[in-house]
């Protein structure tokens, strides 16, 4: 039961993110990543995340997928014709070097994780709770930081749309 | 239940796929959502690693990282926006006040 939903879950986002990759019109591509992001989320429920999959719902379905939905609007960002045009054999390029660094990320990756996982499920369970006394207890700093982060991130982007 | 691996696989074929579509794309656009795709593609490796070696560190780590793609989202797209008023297009190609 558990695979199936995986290769559900799995088979969905990458096809979003394939269509991410590869459409033409950036609307298409902003609505196939919130699919992704879903999906995603759908994932990290799987593997007992459960406060990331709400998170990412809410952040990138939610809050960047909107975003960026409203900024795609807002520029007239037009489908790409004449420069993409110039570059005859750019998608076959693409593609390859993509299918390179998949074959090298892979391959690290199977020679990293020979060694069994020692771990039950119930170990990593990423329950509100349990994450929550993690990142107040032993990880503080980064989650301070990370405020100030999004201060930042506020100011910086209202003095860059201004005017 | 399904190994850590195939996750990380996934995760793999996510992030080639983004990395594929920031070679492709010449709008700034297309080009920052292939971004947010790399950056969502590293968060399944890391919470999958996570169970792998059976601690919340990994997941807390995610939660960082999603923090910071939002702010990355938020400034590059006030970017997006400053550069579309004073260049008038959003191709990458016509992007060329760095060069000279």
């Amino acid at each position: 039961m558990e695979s199936v939903v995986f290769y559900c879950l799995s088979g969905v986002s990458v096809a979003m993110a394939v269509l991410v990759a590869a459409s033409r019109r950036p609307i298409y591509a902003v609505l196939a990543l919130v699919g992704c992001s879903c999906a995603l989320a759908g994932l990290y429920a799987l593997l007992g995340a459960t406060l990331l999959a709400a998170v990412q719902i809410l952040f990138y379905a939610g809050a960047v997928g909107i975003l960026f939905l409203i900024v795609t609007v807002l520029l007239d960002a037009r489908s790409e014709t004449s420069s993409q045009m110039r570059y005859r054999g750019l998608h076959w390029g693409a593609a390859l070097l993509g299918l390179i660094l998949f074959g090298l990320i892979t391959r690290a990756v199977l020679e990293e994780t020979r060694a069994p996982s020692v771990s039950s499920i119930d170990a990593t369970r990423g329950s509100v709770v349990a994450m929550g006394y993690l990142i107040l207890t032993d990880y503080p700093l980064p989650f301070l930081a990370s405020a100030v982060l999004i201060l930042a991130a506020l100011v910086g982007a209202t003095w860059l749309a201004r005017r | 239940m399904v190994p850590v691996q195939h996750y990380l696989i996934v995760s793999a074929l996510l992030f080639s796929i983004g990395a594929a579509g920031v070679l492709l794309h010449r709008n700034l656009v297309s080009l920052f959502l292939c971004v947010e795709l790399m950056l969502n593609a590293v968060n399944l490796a890391l919470v999958a690693s996570s169970r792998w070696a059976g601690n919340l560190e990994g997941q807390v780590l995610a939660l960082l990282v999603i923090i910071v793609a939002a702010a990355e989202a938020v400034v590059g797209l006030g970017i997006l926006i400053a550069v579309y008023r004073g260049r008038g297009s959003l191709d990458v190609d016509d992007q060329n006040l760095l060069r000279y």
